[in-house]
């Protein structure tokens, strides 16, 4: 449990768990949202399949993340975001990064 | 071949089993009141529930191979865990704190109206989807 605490503390991974609940993504797909290094968001996917909050599947090249969360999981997700632990993420990460040269 | 998912099951059973058994048993000779053994095998019935309804958002690739990766049909999923949390939540609040004649009512009502709320919502992912009109 106390995974899954770890995992919930950072805007990062709660942000990406946000967008798993639309649909399964790539990692690159979610890595692209993000203004941080790849070996960053790499180790924050390491926290969230630790925390079993997503899964995995290979697709190819791509490893393709589910979200994988019970409901007391995603209960703690909405208290997380609604008290704001942890430092928001910049509001439009992506947009950012690709303005970046 | 027995799954960890039907051993704990099983398990789950045998427990709710030996202690009702065993609370009748005290009440017979007087140890409990005679509410107690009601109200504790209710409560524990409300636990289980919370307890499968919290895993049931969790996939399960090889159990719900149709379901893998639809993202409607796994919302579904989760709402259906979360009614059925909340459900089983006022059921054993029910029948810990209410009177027995309104606990009765009130956990057969909370249940039955997350199970029609949740199978509603499962259904609504999976007719719903299939009547969303194909691109072309």
């Amino acid at each position: 449990m106390s995974d899954v605490f770890k995992a919930l503390s950072d805007p990062t991974r709660r942000e990406v768990l946000r967008m798993l609940k639309a649909g399964p993504k790539s990692a690159g797909e979610l890595a692209d949202a993000f203004p941080v290094s790849r070996p960053t968001m790499s180790a924050h996917f390491n926290a969230l399949r630790a925390a079993g909050l997503v899964s995995t599947e290979k697709a190819g090249k791509s490893v393709i993340y589910h979200l994988n969360v019970s409901v007391l999981a995603e209960a703690l997700l909405g208290f997380a975001g609604a008290f704001g632990l942890g430092s928001r993420p910049t509001p439009d990460a992506s947009s950012e990064r690709k303005e970046k040269p | 071949m027995i799954t960890r998912s039907v051993r704990g099951s099983l398990v789950l059973a045998a427990i709710l089993l030996a202690s009702a058994y065993g609370l009748s048993l005290l009440a017979d000779f007087n140890w409990v009141g005679p509410d107690m053994p009601d109200r504790v095998t209710q409560v524990m019935i409300g636990l289980v529930l919370v307890l499968f309804g919290n895993a049931t958002g969790k996939r399960e690739k090889d159990a719900d191979p149709a379901g893998d990766g639809k993202p409607a049909l796994m919302a579904a999923r989760r709402f259906f865990g979360l009614a059925l949390v909340l459900g089983g939540l006022v059921h054993a609040g029910a029948w810990l704190l209410a009177p027995l004649e309104l606990a009765n009512t009130v956990s057969m009502v909370a249940v039955i109206a997350a199970l029609v709320a949740g199978l509603a919502r499962v259904a609504y992912a999976v007719f719903g989807q299939r009547e969303t009109p194909g691109e072309g």
